[in-house]
């Protein structure tokens, strides 16, 4: 069978169009032949042989199509074929040297899942899109300090939302907290609120019942409520009878008339609940508070640096309006993912970086062992050659045994990624922003298959170009061994292991200036000894302690409580502890505790 | 008027080219005039059909074709039914007779 398809392959070399005319000819000669035995007229006999064709070069065409279907499709199963032969010879030649396969898999596996494994927490933190409608058009607009970005002042807000020309929506959020009562159980809740629009902006509609509507949005009649998913199944274990019920909130009344998708638990973080953030007419203006987060729907045809012009300008004539509290003010935009994910994008490609490089380090230290094993099969090489074999072939059949070994190494490498990532999640350090997404989904596994082929080639491509070389069957046959190993030129050999070298070196280098600057990080005084101390954040609903009176004797009851408490050496209030975020009319309590205690 | 057996069925001209091959490798006109002559010019085999059908064949790999020398010392392309091919026929008259079967116990018998 073998033979007689390549016996077709080199037949079909005839053009199809030469191969259908001699076909037809013959043919039409036949015919004629047969016609004049019955007593025709020659020329008329072969005209009409002829018009039994009806139309001979319309035929000829299709027959041509035809003729060039038929050859496309045995070239395919030829190239299948010999495929099909060159893995099984691979998997024969790494069954019968274990050892050689053992230490090229071993490598590749290692290369393939860290690389796999440190890109799929790339794709899940800096590549995949936010679950937005449309997460390209999401910007974050900040107040630009000289010492970096920050909120907006309410008024500012409104004054650029009344103004812009490069964004379809706009929304507001204010961080704050609740004392949420349902029954007779009371918890600080995580809290934002927000303009009606915040959800518009993301385009996501509620998983159950839905969200605030601008009516909703004015003051006196804010008293709803729109859970987040993890709220809703932490507190209310996913009972969607929970739509309509009334909880209190800070001792108010609030409809539940919503709960968001889980999706939404990414963009909304640790917000457990929404209300609707009813700006007054005071508020809104305001000029000189600048605590507003604030997000927009890009129009589909404004960039960036399109919202920033806008913006300026905006800011522009705000400083002329209002020349007392907005002298200093300028705005600026950013992508939201970009904004989230910060320094963690440069990070984490140092990181992807480092992974490759050590990939390429195995992938040239296997292509190594390929070029030796292949030094010792140049006989082989040679009879291949000799009988017929073209260079494209060897070529070939070289790239299929390390496509071979590439793939067996990326499955070997998914699998130790699959039992490294959650390992690598636990271990990571704190902040990094929808780390906890990380997982082998189609994309990653997607990636990781790209990544394979490209190791095929850097694992195969040397030892082919050596294959490729001109084998003299002569030379090999005549002194017996050959000169087998000294047959590749030493600088290929040289070069490679430079190559190697310096990647080494590379990788080492960057490792090393990567754990003196986590030193360093941790050499770095804070200014106060943190050691033992322990914080904890508390709210008091405003309806129940009214007053600076009714706090401060409210607030002195739970020191006092805290202080007796065992363990507890120390304890103090603040509104704003060093070193934590937020802050925003939260007390924070502040407590220092007995090494004892915290050692437990 | 002798009918050509495309205008029947399709499919009908595949598998009496197929047929016609179990007797041994043929070229196009060959097998044509076979079929002339045993239907006794009853079918008669449009050339305009007859080569498609051979080139599709191939491509499905029912016939196999090779070029060599005809009975008069010219260059012919033979074709060859190859075991696809055997099995094709087999099944081909199978379902031939079980219609025609049919059919004729509408068309005569009823």
């Amino acid at each position: 069978m073998t033979i007689r398809q390549r016996l077709r392959s080199a037949l079909w070399r005839v053009p199809i169009q030469q191969e259908v005319r001699d076909e037809l000819a013959h043919h039409v000669e036949l015919r004629t032949r047969e016609f004049i035995e019955r007593g025709m007229d020659p020329s008329r006999a072969r005209a009409e042989a002829l018009a039994r064709f009806g139309n001979v070069s319309q035929i000829e065409a299709r027959l041509a199509r035809l003729g060039e279907g038929r050859n496309r499709s045995f070239a395919r199963h030829d190239w299948w074929e010999e495929f099909r032969q060159d893995v099984h010879f691979a998997l024969r030649q790494s069954r019968r040297q274990p050892g050689f396969t053992a230490a090229a898999l071993l490598t590749l596996a290692l290369g393939l899942g860290a690389t796999t494994a440190i890109f799929s927490v790339v794709y899940a933190v800096v590549l995949r899109p936010l679950p937005a409608a449309e997460p390209a058009r999401v910007v974050m607009i900040f107040t630009a300090w000289k010492q970096g970005l920050g909120g907006l002042a309410v008024g500012n807000y409104e004054y650029v939302r009344q103004r812009t020309t490069t964004l379809d929506q706009m929304a507001g959020l204010q961080y704050t907290s609740f004392n949420l009562a349902d029954g007779a159980t009371a918890a600080r809740v995580l809290a934002a609120r927000t303009t009606w629009t915040y959800f518009n902006v993301f385009g996501i509609s509620p998983l159950h019942g839905r969200t605030y509507s601008a009516d909703e949005d004015q003051p006196g009649r804010a008293h709803v409520v729109v859970l987040s998913h993890r709220f809703w199944q932490r507190r209310f274990a996913g009972d969607s009878s929970v739509l309509g019920r009334q909880v209190r909130m800070n001792g108010e009344p609030y409809d539940v008339i919503g709960i968001l998708p889980k999706s939404f638990d990414e963009i909304g973080d640790t917000i457990e609940v929404f209300v609707p953030i009813a700006f007054t007419p005071e508020r809104l203006a305001m000029h000189d508070e600048h605590y507003l987060e604030v997000y927009g729907l890009r129009k589909s045809n404004a960039s960036l640096a399109q919202i920033d012009d806008d913006l300026s300008r905006t800011a522009q004539a705000l400083r002329h309006d209002f020349p007392e509290d907005a002298s200093q003010i300028s705005f600026a935009a950013r992508d939201m993912r970009d904004y989230l994910v910060g320094d963690y994008r440069l990070r984490l490609y140092v990181l992807l970086a480092a992974v490759t490089f050590v990939l390429v380090i195995g992938c040239i230290n296997v292509a190594n062992l390929l070029i030796a094993r292949l030094a010792a099969r140049s006989r082989e090489l040679a009879i291949r050659a000799a009988i017929g074999a073209g260079r494209g072939r060897i070529v070939r059949q070289v790239l299929t045994e390390s496509l071979v070994l590439a793939c067996a190494g990326g499955a070997a490498g998914l699998l130790i990624a699959w039992w490294a990532l959650p390992f690598l999640i636990a271990h990571a350090p704190e902040g990094i922003p929808r780390l906890e997404s990380t997982s082998l989904n189609p994309a990653v596994v997607a990636a990781a298959l790209g990544i394979v082929l490209a190791s095929t080639l850097l694992v195969g491509f040397l030892p082919a170009w050596q294959a490729a070389r001109r084998h003299d069957l002569r030379d090999e046959l005549g002194d017996g061994k050959g000169a087998g190993g000294q047959r590749l030129k030493p600088w290929v050999r040289q070069t490679l292991i430079a190559g190697q070298a310096a990647l080494v070196l590379i990788v080492l280098a960057g490792a090393a200036l990567l754990v003196r600057s986590a030193i360093n990080l941790q050499r770095t005084p804070v200014g106060f000894d943190a050691a033992g101390v322990l914080s904890a954040r508390i709210t008091l609903p405003a309806a129940q302690y009214q007053g600076p009176e009714a706090l401060k004797v409210a607030f002195g009851q739970i020191l006092e409580r805290v202080s007796l408490s065992p363990g507890v050496e120390n304890a103090a209030l603040d509104s704003q502890p060093p070193l934590v975020g937020g802050g925003g009319g939260t007390m924070g309590s502040f407590r220092r505790a007995g090494r004892s205690a915290s050692n437990r | 008027m002798p009918r050509n057996p495309a205008d029947f069925l399709p499919g009908t001209l595949e598998s009496l080219v197929l047929k016609t091959l179990t007797r041994g490798p043929m070229h196009g006109y060959a097998i044509a005039r076979w079929i002339e002559d045993v239907t006794e010019q009853a079918l008669s085999v449009e050339e305009g059909s007859l080569y498609p059908a051979l080139y599709r064949m191939e491509k499905r790999g029912w016939v196999e074709a090779e070029w060599g020398t005809s009975e008069l010392g010219r260059r012919a392309k033979f074709y060859r039914l190859t075991r696809k091919g055997r099995q094709q026929v087999a099944s081909d008259t199978e379902a031939w007779t079980a219609f025609a079967a049919a059919v004729n116990k509408i068309l005569v018998s009823a």
